[in-house]
């Protein structure tokens, strides 16, 4: 016993079957003790009542059905509905149904035709007026068929065939001759007669143990009934019903994925999202989350490729200026650099670093990050020329101000002296001219000018002394003076006179 | 309908795709096997083919001849192949063996109730039919003014035949 087909689970369809009693099923009739329900899958159908269902225990009892298979009674094959690999030569093609014969007839005129066939074709004549369906000549039904040649025979039988339960899985081909042995025998995907007393219709071998499924089921839902033995076979359309046609399952607005929260059945919904705009909206939200998903899907690939690539770059990095890249990441470098930023309102100029695209260079680390080309690099350097220029213009323009005031400051105090001399000279004069007056009025002599110019001498030097008797020794002394240069004098007093 | 009947059209649908007569295409529904819904194009050397140029151009070879397309519809009883099957014109045509009315019936030759034999296959049915266009069967008409009109006035029904054509059979 390979595997159950059925297992002993109580039937957990039970309330249920008073929703099925009221079906009108012919094969419910008798109605049968036990359901069994040896899938859960079919729970969502209300089950009819098979006809003379066997308890569990008594399917048990009877051993596994499909270890052995001469248990079953099993329906033997249509030849008439084989299929033939090979095109079969036209003189075993049976005129009526275009078949090779199946148990070929003959008749008096030498026609030939399968034995259903011509039973067929009799049915549908008088019953006195039988005729060759061929040549229509007259025939007496009573009359004894000819003997079909042997040849004949074996030609059909050993036409290649495929089992006739092809459909079902069966991969087997061989003559016409060996078919009956195979579906009968050997065939595992044969249909068995139905293993409930009292039903003639036919399972497949896998439903033997499930008890006879020849009755109708209802989707409990839609109230659309269908063999269960079809469902068995065709499980995928009921789960296809369920899922998108029918009309009372409940189904869930279209718009859900926008946030819609309508959920019915399916017909209340359909009328919804005729007038639910987030429905309406639903298949572009639904193109953009696809989307989104394989977005996301191209952005695992990419993170690891910026992951090599950036390793790639540490590893260059590193070959081509090994003792800054050891200083530790870029992050640490641009961290350590900006504290270490000078305080000073007007930082000091430099000239650019000559190797610019250098990563951890001083120059660049207080500059915004790395440029992308050396155009970028030059402009901005560019640009701090230009502003640097600009300031040392501006101190220039200060300075020179300043130098101009100084200038002008110093102009104004040597004018004072200047003045101040040209007073004190002022006086001199004056004082001499008195002096020189006073010296005149007695002597009135041609050696006047000299002792003048000689008393102006003394005068500066003693101070303004005016007393009878120190000037009449001091012209003494200045007419001794004066013999010994007069030219200089008379040139001094004239020059005097001119500038005064 | 018998499952006779049923295996014996789905086997001449098979043979009928792989070998149909030329300008000829079979509509079938799987739903409906007894329905059959056929084109047939008038063989060129018909006064069922019309030559787009010329109004009376008899010349059969030329590119611009082309046949008129017919539309017919097959039936198939439910004793079929017992009892042979309907064949309707459901464009009008004029010719001598189907009937100048809203069914276009044709009754002749292997389609009589008493002349069809199970063996006869419904390619041998367009076959006949085609045949039919090119050479009417007089002896068999089901419209003899019609008729007439071929045997007495060749011109005047090539002429009327064409001219059909060009209203109802494009
Ligand atoms: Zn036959
Ligand atoms: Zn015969
Ligand atoms: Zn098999
Ligand atoms: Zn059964
Ligand atoms: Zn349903
Ligand atoms: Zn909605």
């Amino acid at each position: 016993m390979e595997s159950p087909p059925f297992s002993l689970e109580p039937p957990p369809l039970v309330p249920r079957r008073e929703s099925g009693a009221g079906l009108p099923d012919p094969l419910s009739a008798t109605a049968g003790e036990a359901v069994l329900n040896p899938d859960s899958r079919r729970n969502s159908f209300s089950v009819g009542r098979p006809p003379n269902s066997p308890s569990p225990l008594a399917l048990m009892a009877t051993g596994s059905p499909p270890a052995r298979p001469q248990r079953y009674k099993v329906q033997p094959p249509d030849l008439a509905s084989l299929d033939y690999i090979d095109t079969p030569a036209p003189q075993l093609i049976c005129g009526i149904c275009q078949s090779p014969y199946v148990l070929p007839v003959r008749l008096p005129c030498d026609h030939y035709f399968c034995k259903d066939c011509l039973s067929h074709h009799f049915a549908t004549q008088d019953a006195g007026n039988k005729s060759c369906p061929m040549c229509r000549g007259k025939l007496d039904i009573n009359q004894e068929s000819l003997e079909v040649p042997k040849i004949m025979q074996d030609m059909l039988d050993a036409l290649r065939v495929r089992c006739p339960n092809t459909r079902f899985g069966c991969s087997w081909e061989d003559e016409r001759g060996n078919v009956r042995t195979h579906v009968m025998i050997y065939c595992k995907h044969s249909l068995v007669e139905c293993p409930v007393a009292g039903c003639d219709l036919y399972c497949t071998q896998t439903d033997y143990g499930k008890g006879c499924l020849h009755y109708t089921v209802q989707c409990e839902k839609c109230q659309g009934s269908i063999y269960q033995s079809d469902v068995e076979i065709l499980f995928l359309d009921m789960k296809k019903h369920m899922d998108s046609d029918c009309p009372n399952t409940v189904a869930a607005c279209q718009g859900n994925i926008v946030g819609c929260k309508v959920a019915e059945i399916r017909k209340d919904v359909v009328a919804h999202e005729r007038t639910c705009p987030m429905a309406l909206m639903a298949p572009y939200f639904r193109e953009q989350q696809t989307r989104l998903g394989l977005a996301e899907a191209r952005i695992g690939p990419l993170e690891r490729k910026v992951g090599l690539l950036e390793r790639g770059l540490d590893s260059i990095t590193y070959k081509l200026y090994p003792a800054k890249s050891r200083r530790g990441t870029l992050e640490n470098l641009y961290s350590e650099d900006t504290t270490s930023v000078p305080s000073d309102s007007i930082p000091e100029f430099r000239l650019p670093d000559p190797s610019f695209p250098q990563w951890g260079s001083n120059d660049r680390a207080t500059a915004p990050p790395p440029f992308d080309s050396q155009i970028d690099h030059l402009l901005t350097l560019h640009e701090s020329l230009r502003e640097e220029v600009s300031r040392i213009k501006m101190e220039l323009n200060e300075s020179e101000g300043r130098t101009n005031m100084l200038v002008f400051n110093e102009n104004a105090r040597i004018r004072d002296d200047m003045l101040h001399m040209s007073g004190a000279l002022n006086n001199v004069r004056a004082q001499v001219h008195w002096m020189m007056s006073e010296k005149l009025r007695p002597s009135a002599s041609s050696g006047g000018s000299t002792a003048a110019a000689d008393s102006n001498k003394a005068a500066s030097s003693n101070g303004n002394t005016r007393s009878g008797t120190q000037g009449a020794s001091h012209s003494m002394a200045a007419r001794t003076a004066a013999a010994r240069l007069p030219p200089r004098r008379l040139s001094d007093s004239t020059r005097q006179e001119t500038k005064l | 309908m018998s499952s006779v009947a049923k295996k014996r059209i789905l086997k001449e649908y098979a043979e009928c795709s792989n070998d149909l007569p030329s300008g000829m295409k079979v509509i079938f529904d799987e739903a409906n096997l007894t329905k059959w819904d056929v084109v047939m194009e008038g063989p060129a050397e018909s006064p069922y083919a019309v030559c787009l140029e010329l109004a009376m151009c008899f010349d059969k070879r030329s590119l611009m001849h082309q046949g008129g397309h017919f539309k017919l519809e097959i039936n198939f009883p439910n004793d079929y192949p017992f009892k042979p099957p309907v064949v309707n014109f459901k464009t009008k045509v004029y010719h001598p063996n189907v009937s100048n009315d809203d069914k276009g019936s044709m009754c002749l030759g292997m389609l009589r109730p008493e002349e069809w034999k199970p063996p006869n296959k419904v390619i041998s049915v367009l076959h006949l039919i085609q045949n039919l266009l090119v050479e009417p069967n007089i002896d068999d008409a089901i419209e003899t003014s019609i008729a007439n009109d071929y045997k007495t006035n060749r011109a005047e029904f090539n002429k009327t035949a064409q001219d059909w054509v060009k209203r109802y059979a494009k």
